[in-house]
C-alpha cells in the first residue's frame, strides 16, 4: 500500500475547537444503536428473509433528515432509508407529525423503496416535544399482496397488479400500530400473521433505537451532538473526497443489457454508465432502453444504492465511515423519465433491484475497476476487480403443506449461494449473496426439511462457476430439491443473468451463468424405494424441463426435481497467467472440470492413479505456443509475463497506454489503446460449451467475447462482451481534455 | 482443610499459577511454553513450592489436593490452522458442506476482505457415503457398508489421523452413525472418530459438522498436552484427579478431554468469569459486569444471579459450531492493540495488535507502532523502571517518538495528548462492549458492579465505571492470577441437548417428551456419576430452547423439571411469552403462533470443594502508611500532569482507605483511582471502590 498517497485528512483541522476523539466516540455511539436496533429485529423476527438472508437495514437519521448510523446487511438500503425518511419530513414537517407516528413506507416510486416486497417503518424521535432524529427499519417480507408471492411477480404487466403500496402511510400513533390498519392489511396479503409480526419487530426496534438516541442527547445536549454530526459528515466527506481525487480525471464507459424471457421471446435491453471523475467529485450518468411492462424497471433507490452506492463502499471508499457525507461526494443523471434506469407509474418494479439495478452496479464496479486500474496510487490500482455476478436462481413457492397449512417458501440457498468478483487480493469469494447484501446466509439443510416440505438431494459447488483469470471468480452452487410429504406447489421464478454473466476484468472471462431446470416425473422416489443414491443428477432419470428465468405458475409435483445451479463472479487477469498450481487445487477441489482447465487455462492435464492432475511444465508449453498462433512474434514467455498483481492489464505511462506485463507501448492517451492490441472474436457459447460452463446461448443476437491480447507479449488485457449486430462502443476510459 | 488446590491457566504469553491453602495463596508465574505446554505448567509449580518451602515431589505428592488446568491450545489450534489431517464420511450430496459452510460474507464493507473459510478438510479426504436419514428419523437410503469399508481405507492409506462421520439428521436416528463409527473401530482401531451425534445432538447439520471435524482437527495436540501434564503430575507423585477447564466454566476429566476436547475450547477467559461469579456469591451481587483485558483483547461478561450467562451456537475461528460456551464478549482493546489514525485522520485503536511478537515499542523488541501499554507508560501509569515488580524496564522515550509519529505529529498533540486520546478511545470502546452484554439482554450497567482484574485493566476500568455512571468497583486481590484462581471455583458441569421440534400445544405428543426428558436426564447423571460423584451430589438442571412456529432463531428458557407437563396459568406458554417480551419488549410475542421446544436441555452440575475464604477483621484507617510518594501522571480525565500519590498494596491492611487521585501499585498490577473515587481495601483483600 501507498501510505504517502493516501494520506488521511488532519482530522485535527477540521473544526479545531470540537475534539476528535469525542467525535468518534459519538459517531460509535450512532452505529450502536442502528446495531442494536438491528440486534432487535433479527432476534423477534420469524422471517429467514431476516434472519439468514439478512435481508433489512437499520438506520438512524439527526433531525433534519441526515444520515448519521447505519447497521449494514443491505447497502441498497441506504438509498431506499434516505428517500423515506426525507419524503416523509417533506409531507409532513412541520404541523403533521407527533411524537411516537409509525410510518409505513414500501412505494419504490414515492418513498425509496428498493421494490414492494421491502416493508420499510420510519419513526420520529422525540425529546420532551423536539424532534431530535429519525429511526428507520426495513425488511423483505415474504409477502406484499398482488399478483405473485414474495412480492416479485414475473408476470405482472403494471406496479398495480404487483402489491399493495404504502406511500409513507401513517400507520399508528404513540408507538402503537393502529387496529384499522392491521384489518386492512390482514386481508390485503397471504401470510397476514408473520407480515404484522415482522411489522411488529421494525417498530420494536425503532423503539430501541429511540431509547438510545434521547440518552444521548441527554449526555450531550442538542446543539453540542449537532455540532459532532456535522463534523462526522465533514470528516466522511473530506476523506472521500481525497480517494477521488486520487483517481484521473476523466470518464470512465460502460454498457450492459438488461434481460427478459417472460413473455415467450428472450428480450435485452440496453443500459450504460458514464462515471465522470472530475476532481474530487464523481457524477453517474445513466441511459436505459424505454421502460418495459415486466417488473425490471430499476427505482430510485436501486439505482443509487444498489447500483452506485454499493459498488462505491465495497471497492472505494470501504474503510470510510458512512454517512450523508459519502453522498455529497456524488451526483446521479438518469435522464428523461420513460427509461428502464427512471421508469414512471405504471411500470412495475418488483425486481428493480436485482435486474436493472444489479446491471448498474455491475457497470459502476466496472468503471470503479476502470479508473483505478489507472491511477498512480497503487492501492487503487489495487482495487480493480472482477464482477460480482449479484444474480442467482431465486424462486418462491407456494402450496398446501401436508398438515393442511399454506406454505409460502423462499429458499435463499441459490440466491446467496452466488460467486464475488474476483479480487487482485485473490479469488473472488464463494457463495459471496449480492454485492448489497452483507453478511448473507442460508439455511442448512436440515433447518429447510424441519420447516418446509422439501427434501433436499445435494448442495455442491456449481462447478466451472467462477470465471476464469489469473484470479478466479468465487464460485456459485449447485442444489437440487422436491417435494415431500406434499404434492402440487406452484413457483415464481426471477433470474436475472443467463445470457450474459459477470463479467471479468483486466483478461479475465466472465462467471458461468445461473439455470432452473426441473427434472419432471422423474424416478427419484423408485430409486430411494430401493434404497439407491439420488445425489446427483447422473443418478436420475426423468424429462429435463430447463425453465425461462422469469416465469409465474411453475407447477411442482412428486416425483419432480427441482435443480438450480447459481452464477459465479468474474475473473480478474489472463488466466494464462494462473499459477497451473492452482489450476491443479481448483481441479481437485471439483470447482473446475477437465474441460475448463483446457479450454480456459490452457491446462494439460494427465491422469496418475486415478487422479486428474495438472502439469506444469507442459501447461506452460501449451500456453506459449496457443498464443504464439495469435501473436506469432510474441517477445516474452507468458510465465515471465505472469505478474504477482492480478489487476494488471492496461495502466498509463506518461503519454502512453501501455501493456503492464511488458510495458509494451499501446498508443498515445489520446488514442485508443484497443486498436493497438491483437483481437479475436469468438461465439461466448461454444467457448462455454467447450469449457463445461453454464449459459443460455441466444439464438437471435448470440453473444460473443473480444478477447485483445498485447502485440508483444501475448497476454490477454481485456474480455469484453459483444451482442451481434450492436455496435456499442466497449467499456474503456476517455481523458478529459479539460 | 489442609490440603493446597493449585489452578494454573495457561495464556498466550504467561501460564499463571494460583495455590491457595487456608487463608494462604500463593501466585506464580512462568512464561507459555508453546512447544510442550506443560513445561510452563512445571516451572511454575516449582516458583509455588518454593514459596510454600517445599519440593515439587512434596507438594503434589502430600499437599495438592486439587489441580485444575485452563488454556489455549485449542483456540491456539484453530488461530494457527495446525491441526490433525481428518478424514471425513459425510451424507452423499453433501461433500461441499463443511467446505463452504452457510455462505462467507462478513459485514466489512471491503470486498477485499471477503475470503473464503480456511479448509482445514482437503477435499480429497471428504468421502460421500451412500445413505439418508429424513427429518422423522426415516431410513431412506440404507448405509452401504462396503462403501464405508473402502472409504475408511482409502482415508487411512491417505494418511489421515482421525475422522469425523458426518450424517444428516442422526439426531433423529444415529443409527448410521453408529454403524460407521463401528466400521471404522475395527478396521483402524487407533484412528480417532467423532460422530457428530457425539459432538453435538442438535440439529443444524453445518455447525454440528464442524464441531465434530474441529474436534478430530485438535484431538492430536490436546491429547498429547493432557498426556504430558497427568504423566508429569503423577511421576512427581500427584494421586487426585487432574482436571480441566472448559469453555462452560466447569471441569472436565482427562479421560473426557480425550474423547471431546473440543469443549476446552475459550476456558481461559471462562476461569475469570467463574471468578467473578464466586465474588458474587460471596457478596451477594445480583448483576455483575467483568472484564479483562489482555495483550490482544478485552473481555467481558454480565453475572446475573451469580450465574454466567451461556451463548449457544458459538463461533471457534471462522467456524460456526454448536458448543455452548460463557457468553463473553471480545473486542480487540489489548494492551498491545496497535495505536493510530483511520482513513479520516481519526485516531484509533486496533484491531490489530503487536502480540507478544514484536510488543510494544517501550519492550525493545522490534515494535515501532505504538500500542495501548506505550500509552500508559508515557503517561506515567506504568513505572519504567519497575514494569512487572523490576522484571523488564521499558524504553519510555522510544514510546513518546512513536506515538508523535503515528497519531501527534497529524493532530498537533504531544505524545501525552495522544496517550490520553488513546486512553479515552480504550475506555469508550470497553464501555460499548458492556453495554453490549448488559443493555442488550435487558440489564440497566448502573445497578451492575463492575468486577476488573488482570494486569492491566484495573488502569481503566474506573473511567469505564464512570462512562456508564456504574458506582460499584471491585479489583480482586490476586488481580492478575484471577483467572486461574476462578479455575479453582468451578463446579463439574455437564450439558447435554436433544432436538425434539416439539409443538407445545400438541399434547397427544407429551409421552414422547417425557421419555426424551427421562432419557436426557439418565444420560447426564452416569456421566457424571462416572467422573466419580454421587448421585445425591448431582443437581440437575432442566431448560429448552424454544421458538414460536414460524421462526427460525430459539431463544434458551429454564425449566423446572416437570414444566413440561404444565398448561395454562405458569405453564410454559405464559412463561415464554412473558420471557420473550423480557428480552425483545412488551407485545413482541407471537400470541397468534404456536410455541415449538427445538431443543431439551439438562445440566448436571456436582459441587467440587472450593477454597474456603474466610474475611479478615476489617479495622477503618487512612491508607497513609501505605503511601510511598508521589509521581507525575498525565490523568487522561484531568488531561493534565498532575503529582499523583503512589501507594503500595503491601502496605495496605484490611480497612484501608483513601481518595483519588491515586496510583495503587501491585507487583504485578496498577489500579488508578480517578479524582472523587474513594478505595478501601475489605476483609477479603479485594480493592472496592466507589466512584
Amino acid at each position: 500500500m501507498n501510505k504517502q498517497a493516501v494520506a488521511p485528512t488532519h482530522a485535527a483541522h477540521l473544526a479545531p475547537e470540537l475534539d476528535p476523539i469525542t467525535a468518534e466516540v459519538v459517531r460509535c455511539a450512532f452505529d450502536n444503536i442502528a446495531d442494536e436496533m438491528a440486534v432487535v429485529l433479527l432476534r423477534t423476527s420469524g422471517s429467514p428473509v431476516l434472519t439468514e438472508a439478512k435481508d433489512f437495514s437499520a438506520v438512524v437519521f439527526d433531525a433534519v433528515g441526515r444520515q448519521v448510523g447505519s447497521a449494514g446487511y443491505v447497502l441498497g438500503h441506504l438509498a431506499s432509508s434516505r428517500i423515506a425518511v426525507q419524503e416523509i419530513i417533506k409531507k409532513r414537517m412541520p404541523d403533521d407529525l407527533e411524537p411516537g407516528d409509525i410510518f409505513i413506507c414500501n412505494d419504490p416510486y414515492t418513498v425509496g423503496a428498493l421494490h414492494q416486497g421491502d416493508v420499510g417503518i420510519v419513526m420520529p424521535i422525540h425529546q420532551d416535544e423536539t424532534l431530535i432524529g429519525w429511526t428507520f427499519t426495513n425488511a423483505h417480507l415474504i409477502d406484499v399482496g398482488g399478483v405473485s408471492i414474495s412480492g416479485i411477480a414475473p408476470q405482472a404487466h403494471d406496479c398495480f397488479e404487483e402489491a399493495i403500496r404504502f406511500p409513507g402511510s401513517r400507520a399508528g400513533r404513540n408507538g402503537v400500530l393502529d387496529r384499522e390498519w392491521i384489518g386492512f392489511i390482514e386481508v390485503n396479503v397471504r401470510v397476514p400473521i408473520s407480515f404484522i409480526n415482522d411489522v411488529r419487530s421494525l417498530i420494536a426496534a425503532c423503539h430501541a433505537g429511540a431509547v438510545r438516541m434521547r440518552a444521548l442527547v441527554d449526555e450531550y445536549g442538542v446543539d453540542t451532538l449537532d455540532h459532532y454530526i456535522d463534523y462526522n459528515i465533514g470528516l466522511s466527506e473530506r476523506a472521500f473526497r481525497e480517494r477521488i481525487a486520487l483517481l484521473p480525471d476523466g470518464v470512465a464507459h460502460t454498457y450492459d443489457w438488461v434481460e427478459y424471457d417472460g413473455r415467450g421471446s428472450s428480450d435485452l435491453h440496453a443500459v450504460s454508465c458514464d462515471m465522470t471523475v472530475d476532481g474530487d467529485q464523481l457524477r453517474f450518468s445513466f441511459t436505459g432502453a424505454e421502460q418495459l411492462d415486466a417488473f425490471i424497471n430499476a427505482t430510485p433507490s436501486a439505482v443509487a444504492g444498489g447500483g452506485i452506492m454499493t459498488p462505491l463502499v465495497c471497492q472505494l471508499a470501504f474503510d470510510i465511515p458512512f454517512n450523508e457525507g459519502i453522498w455529497n461526494c456524488i451526483e446521479i443523471d438518469t435522464g428523461l423519465p420513460g427509461t428502464i434506469v427512471n421508469p414512471r407509474v405504471p411500470a412495475p418494479v418488483t425486481n428493480a433491484h436485482i435486474e436493472t439495478g444489479m446491471r448498474l452496479g455491475r457497470m459502476v464496479g466496472e468503471a470503479l475497476s476502470i479508473t483505478g486500474s489507472l491511477s498512480e496510487t497503487e492501492m487503487l490500482r489495487g482495487r480493480a476487480a472482477g464482477q460480482a455476478t449479484s444474480s442467482g436462481a431465486g424462486a418462491a413457492w407456494f402450496g398446501v403443506k401436508d398438515d393442511g397449512a399454506l406454505a409460502i417458501i423462499f429458499p435463499l440457498d441459490n440466491l446467496v449461494g452466488i460467486g464475488g468478483g474476483a479480487q487482485t487480493t485473490g479469488d473472488g469469494q464463494d457463495l459471496y449473496g449480492f454485492q448489497t447484501t452483507l453478511a448473507v446466509s442460508f439455511p442448512d439443510v436440515e433447518v429447510h426439511e424441519l420447516v418446509d416440505p422439501f427434501f433436499v438431494l445435494w448442495r455442491r459447488f456449481s462447478l466451472n462457476s467462477g470465471g476464469a483469470g489469473y484470479h478466479r471468480g468465487g464460485m456459485g452452487m449447485d442444489q437440487a430439491y422436491m417435494l415431500w410429504k406434499a404434492d402440487k406447489f406452484s413457483g415464481s421464478l426471477f433470474i436475472s443473468a443467463v445470457e450474459l454473466p459477470a463479467r471479468g476484468f483486466a483478461g479475465g472471462y466472465p462467471g458461468g451463468a445461473s439455470r432452473s431446470a426441473i427434472i419432471r416425473s422423474s424416478n427419484v422416489l423408485e430409486k430411494l424405494k430401493s434404497g439407491q443414491p439420488v445425489s446427483s443428477p447422473d443418478k436420475l432419470s426423468g424429462a429435463l424441463d430447463v425453465l425461462p428465468a422469469k416465469v409465474s405458475n411453475v407447477p411442482l409435483r412428486e416425483g419432480d426435481v427441482y435443480w438450480a445451479t447459481s452464477s459465479g463472479g468474474g475473473g480478474l487477469g489472463d488466466p494464462f497467467h494462473r499459477p497451473p498450481e492452482q489450476v491443479d487445487r481448483d481441479l481437485k477441489d471439483a470447482k473446475i472440470s477437465r474441460a475448463a482447465a483446457e479450454e480456459l487455462y490452457g491446462a494439460v492435464v494427465g491422469e496418475r492413479e486415478g487422479v486428474l492432475y495438472v502439469d506444469d511444465a507442459a501447461t506452460w508449453d501449451k500456453r506459449d505456443r496457443l498464443r504464439a498462433a495469435l501473436v506469432p512474434n510474441k517477445r516474452h514467455s507468458l510465465k515471465e509475463s505472469a505478474c504477482e498483481n492480478g489487476a494488471a492489464g492496461v495502466t498509463v505511462k506518461s503519454d502512453h497506454w501501455c501493456c503492464s506485463h511488458c510495458e509494451a507501448k499501446l498508443g498515445m492517451l489520446n488514442q485508443d489503446w484497443k486498436v493497438c492490441v491483437v483481437p479475436r472474436r469468438r461465439a461466448l457459447g461454444e467457448l462455454f460449451d467447450k469449457a463445461e460452463t453454464q449459459l443460455r446461448t441466444r439464438e437471435q443476437q448470440p453473444v460473443y467475447v473480444r478477447e485483445r491480447f498485447c502485440s508483444e507479449c501475448a497476454s490477454c488485457l481485456s474480455v469484453d462482451i459483444e451482442l451481434e449486430g450492436s455496435e456499442r462502443t466497449p467499456p474503456g476510459f476517455r481523458f478529459d481534455a479539460a | 482443610m489442609s490440603g493446597i488446590s493449585i489452578g494454573i491457566d495457561v495464556g498466550g504469553t504467561h501460564t499463571d499459577l494460583i495455590a491457595i491453602k487456608g487463608d494462604r495463596a500463593v501466585r506464580a508465574k512462568a512464561l507459555t511454553t508453546h512447544d510442550d505446554y506443560s513445561e510452563g505448567i512445571f516451572v511454575a509449580l516449582e516458583a509455588a513450592a518454593t514459596e510454600f518451602e517445599l519440593s515439587v515431589d512434596d507438594l503434589l505428592s502430600e499437599h495438592a489436593q486439587t489441580f485444575v488446568n485452563g488454556n489455549t491450545i485449542v483456540t491456539n489450534a484453530v488461530t494457527e490452522l495446525k491441526g490433525a489431517r481428518v478424514g471425513v464420511l459425510v451424507t452423499a450430496g453433501f461433500a461441499d458442506i463443511p467446505r463452504f459452510g452457510r455462505g462467507n460474507r462478513s459485514n466489512e464493507f471491503d470486498d477485499q476482505l471477503q475470503v473464503n473459510l480456511p479448509q482445514i478438510v482437503p477435499k480429497e479426504c471428504i468421502v460421500e457415503i451412500t445413505e439418508r436419514i429424513d427429518r422423522d428419523g426415516n431410513i431412506v437410503v440404507p448405509l452401504q457398508r462396503s462403501q464405508v469399508e473402502q472409504a475408511v481405507k482409502r482415508l487411512i492409506a491417505q494418511g489421515v489421523d482421525s475422522i469425523a462421520v458426518c450424517f444428516l439428521w442422526c439426531t433423529r436416528n444415529d443409527a448410521h452413525e453408529r454403524e460407521a463409527e463401528q466400521i471404522i473401530r475395527d478396521i483402524a482401531p487407533k484412528t480417532f472418530v467423532t460422530c457428530s451425534i457425539s459432538a453435538a445432538s442438535v440439529f443444524r447439520e453445518y455447525e454440528r459438522w464442524m464441531t465434530a471435524i474441529l474436534n478430530c482437527y485438535i484431538q492430536p495436540p490436546v491429547n498429547s498436552f493432557v498426556t504430558r501434564v497427568s504423566e508429569g503430575l503423577r511421576k512427581r507423585g500427584y494421586t487426585k484427579a487432574v482436571e480441566f477447564f472448559n469453555g462452560l466454566g466447569g471441569v472436565l476429566g482427562a479421560e473426557e478431554v480425550r474423547k471431546l476436547p473440543i469443549l476446552l475450547y475459550s476456558s481461559g477467559p471462562a476461569g475469570g468469569a467463574i471468578g467473578a461469579a464466586a465474588l458474587a456469591r460471596r457478596y451477594g451481587i445480583d448483576n455483575l459486569l467483568c472484564g479483562d483485558m489482555g495483550g490482544t483483547s478485552f473481555d467481558t461478561t454480565l453475572i446475573h444471579h451469580e450465574k454466567p450467562i451461556v451463548a449457544q451456537r458459538c463461533r471457534i475461528g471462522s467456524f460456526d459450531t454448536a458448543i455452548s460456551l460463557l457468553d463473553i464478549i471480545s473486542i480487540g482493546a489489548g494492551g498491545g492493540s496497535l495505536v493510530g489514525l483511520d482513513s479520516r485522520g481519526v485516531p484509533k485503536i486496533g484491531p490489530q495488535s503487536a502480540g507478544s511478537m514484536p510488543g510494544p515499542v517501550c519492550y525493545g523488541k522490534g515494535g515501532t507502532i505504538p500500542t495501548m501499554t506505550d500509552c500508559m507508560v508515557t503517561l506515567g501509569f506504568l513505572r519504567p523502571d519497575n514494569y512487572l515488580g523490576g522484571k523488564h524496564t521499558l524504553d519510555i522515550d522510544a514510546a513518546r517518538a512513536a506515538l508523535v509519529a503515528y497519531v501527534g505529529d497529524a493532530m498537533g498533540w504531544d505524545a501525552e495528548q495522544s496517550s490520553a486520546g488513546a486512553y479515552s478511545l480504550a475506555v469508550a470502546n470497553m464501555a460499548n462492549a458492556l453495554r453490549g452484554v448488559s443493555i442488550r439482554r435487558g440489564y440497566d450497567p448502573r445497578k451492575c458492579t463492575f468486577v476488573a482484574y488482570g494486569g492491566a485493566l484495573p488502569m481503566f476500568a474506573a473511567a469505564i465505571c464512570r462512562a456508564l455512571n456504574i458506582t460499584e468497583m471491585i479489583v480482586p486481590n490476586h488481580s492478575s492470577a484471577f483467572s486461574a484462581y476462578g479455575l479453582l471455583e468451578a463446579d463439574y458441569i455437564r450439558r447435554k441437548s436433544v432436538t425434539i421440534g416439539w409443538t407445545v400445544e400438541d399434547r397427544d405428543k407429551l409421552g414422547g417428551m417425557i421419555n426424551t426428558r427421562d432419557a436426557l436426564e439418565r444420560e447426564v447423571s452416569e456421566e457424571i456419576e462416572h467422573a466419580g460423584f454421587s448421585r445425591d451430589d448431582i443437581q440437575l438442571l432442566h431448560g429448552a430452547d424454544f421458538r414460536y412456529a414460524g421462526q427460525l432463531n430459539e431463544m434458551y428458557m429454564d425449566l423446572g423439571v416437570d414444566d413440561i407437563l404444565k398448561e395454562g396459568s405458569g405453564g410454559m406458554r405464559e412463561n415464554f411469552d412473558a420471557a420473550y417480551e423480557e428480552e425483545f419488549g412488551p407485545e413482541t410475542a407471537w400470541r397468534d403462533s404456536n410455541l415449538m421446544l427445538i431443543n431439551y436441555v439438562v445440566t448436571g452440575i456436582a459441587v467440587r470443594d472450593k477454597p474456603h475464604i474466610e474475611p479478615v477483621e476489617v479495622h477503618r484507617q487512612s491508607a497513609d502508611s501505605a503511601l510511598t510518594g508521589t509521581r507525575p501522571v498525565f490523568l487522561p480525565d484531568a488531561r493534565e500532569r498532575v503529582d499523583t500519590p503512589i501507594y503500595d498494596s503491601e502496605k495496605m491492611g484490611p480497612g484501608a482507605w483513601f481518595e483519588g487521585p491515586g496510583i495503587i501499585e501491585v507487583r504485578d498490577t496498577t489500579i488508578y483511582v480517578p479524582r472523587d473515587a474513594i478505595v478501601e481495601r475489605d476483609g477479603y483483600m479485594n480493592f472496592r471502590l466507589k466512584l
